[in-house]
């Protein structure tokens, strides 16, 4: 099974990538998951609880990499700021190239994505890519 | 009940040199500390074996770089120490310095800030992963920040960059300026796209250097002969860090710690003569002077055409040339500010003299983040 098809499965089966955030029992909900300690009121360990987010949020803004110095990830490509459904705001990845990525005010969902194109073996990461009805072109 | 540093004995700026900043050379560290300390102790007419103190301010040197380079100036065996806080060490190691002449532990301290580009940025990880580590550098940081920004003021890119073209223009007649060079707007807006649509002379530059600020107290100018005519005053400092949970941490943190200086030093947004804040990118020139007061939120651009903020309007921003045209080795960045301040209140910036200047604001952010604020005045 190549990446491109195990992509494009993932999008059908499943719109969304869900993520394993934290909450704390003070109810401030955070990403990723941590034991270490809340950053509202400093309650650690099993005051912290895993929770399931949906992966789901809203672009607020979005800036695109030209210069990078990791030869796994060559640029440009786009990183943004997401506000989670749920509400914690992160920083992550957009999972299309710069120029058809989501922008700022697009709902977005999770999902796999390769993190160098034009390899075939690439790595996959988790990314947010737009929440609109994508045409299955091939597969 | 906290003090500030007003409530401390007055602290005075009595010397300042630098190292021009520039690319990366073969130039050990320690050649550029020296040329910026010998010039801030000879600014100030006293000797080295009268700094009780250095604050040694460096993101990228490594462990204990202070002692090698000050043991040439004469090994004296007083404390030193180092001060890392990103972006803003140079800043912090100045508070800091103020501080300890505040408190009466010193009466003459040096702040001096160096750094080289030599190696990448390290830091241990957190042991918390996020999604997108690894892939966002400080410098997206900063983008991604002012991304937001910009869109919501429906700011266009043209406009934005006439922040560059002035601060261009001012590092142009700066000695110690990475980059000393007019640019027009084409030149400006024509470069490579480095982030979004900010193109390189629209970032600040990556580079090394090194900036030097002696403080010291009433009793020693008095004590040593210092010109009391060519002293500045720290009015005001206050430092803080971002709160849990916050999404606009950057104008926050500016906001705050900009009111608090203002308010230290009983003075209004309106009172700035010259402001040198954290332009690492145009965007955040706008976006910090709006966020002290300087002028209501998205009349930056219609005044900056008026002229209102060239030397020579209303408040000048970024006579030196800022992160963008000075430039923005790290270590020293906070440093210069506070040289550049003295210069202009002094009367001594030459051509590039905001006629009148009685109050200064020096502004810096640092990953993390943090945030430092200084106001300096003519006595």
């Amino acid at each position: 099974m190549t990446t491109k098809t195990f992509v494009l499965e993932q999008e059908v089966s499943r719109p969304s990538l869900p993520l394993v955030g934290g909450k704390c029992s003070c109810g401030y909900v955070f990403f990723p998951m941590q034991t270490f300690g809340c950053e509202m009121c400093g309650r650690n360990g099993n005051e912290l609880t895993p929770i399931t987010l949906s992966g789901r949020g809203r672009v607020v803004s979005k800036a695109v990499v030209h210069i990078h110095a990791d030869p796994k990830r060559p640029p440009p490509f786009a990183v943004a700021v997401v506000e989670l459904e749920e509400g914690p705001q992160i920083r992550a990845l957009l999972a299309d190239p710069p120029s058809e990525s989501a922008e700022p005010g697009d709902v977005v969902i999770a999902r796999l994505f390769p993190s160098n194109h034009n390899e075939s073996n690439s790595r996959l990461d988790v990314g947010f890519a737009r929440d609109a009805p994508k045409e299955v072109t091939n597969g | 009940m906290a003090k500030r540093l007003s409530d401390l004995r007055p602290v005075y700026v009595i010397g300042i040199g630098w190292h021009r900043y520039q690319s990366l050379s073969d130039k050990p560290y320690v050649e550029l500390g020296l040329k910026a300390i010998r010039d801030a102790l000879s600014d100030a007419s006293i000797e080295w074996s009268e700094v009780e103190s250095s604050y040694v301010a460096t993101a990228r040197l490594g462990m204990a770089v202070g002692r090698p380079m000050l043991r040439h100036l004469g090994a004296h065996g007083r404390p030193l120490i180092h001060i890392e806080n990103a972006s803003a060490s140079g800043s912090a190691a100045f508070r800091q310095a103020c501080i300890e002449v505040g408190a009466g532990i010193s009466d003459v301290v040096l702040a001096v800030g160096l750094d080289k580009p030599s190696a990448p940025v390290q830091r241990a990880s957190a042991g918390v992963r996020g999604l997108a580590d690894g892939a966002i550098v400080p410098f997206t940081s900063f983008a991604l920040l002012t991304n937001e920004y910009a869109r919501h003021n429906h700011i266009a890119p043209e406009d934005i960059a006439l922040v560059a073209v002035k601060n261009h223009r001012n590092g142009a007649t700066n000695v110690n300026a990475q980059r000393q060079q007019v640019r027009t707007l084409e030149e400006v807006l024509s470069g490579r796209p480095v982030s979004g649509t900010l193109t390189a002379l629209q970032c600040t530059p990556v580079g090394e250097g090194a900036a030097a600020v002696i403080v010291a107290s009433e009793d020693a100018i008095r004590r040593l002969g210092v010109d009391p005519s060519r002293v500045v005053r720290v009015a005001a400092s206050a430092a803080a860090s971002e709160r849990g949970g916050s999404a606009r941490a950057d104008k926050e943190l500016t906001q705050e710690v900009v009111a608090a200086v203002l308010d230290e030093a009983n003075l209004s947004p309106t009172d700035l003569d010259i402001i040198e804040l954290h332009d690492a990118f145009t965007i955040e020139e706008l976006h910090y002077a709006e966020a002290t007061g300087v002028c209501p939120e998205g009349q930056f651009i219609p005044r900056l055409k008026e002229g209102e903020f060239d030397i020579g309007g209303r408040c000048a921003i970024s006579t030196s040339g800022g992160l963008i045209a000075f430039g923005h080795p790290i270590g020293p960045t906070g440093i210069g500010q506070v040289g550049e301040l003295t210069l202009q209140l002094r009367g001594e910036a030459g051509v590039r003299q905001h006629k009148g200047a009685k109050v200064g604001l020096a502004h810096m952010v640092g990953v993390g983040a943090v945030c430092y604020g200084h106001i300096l005045v003519r006595p």
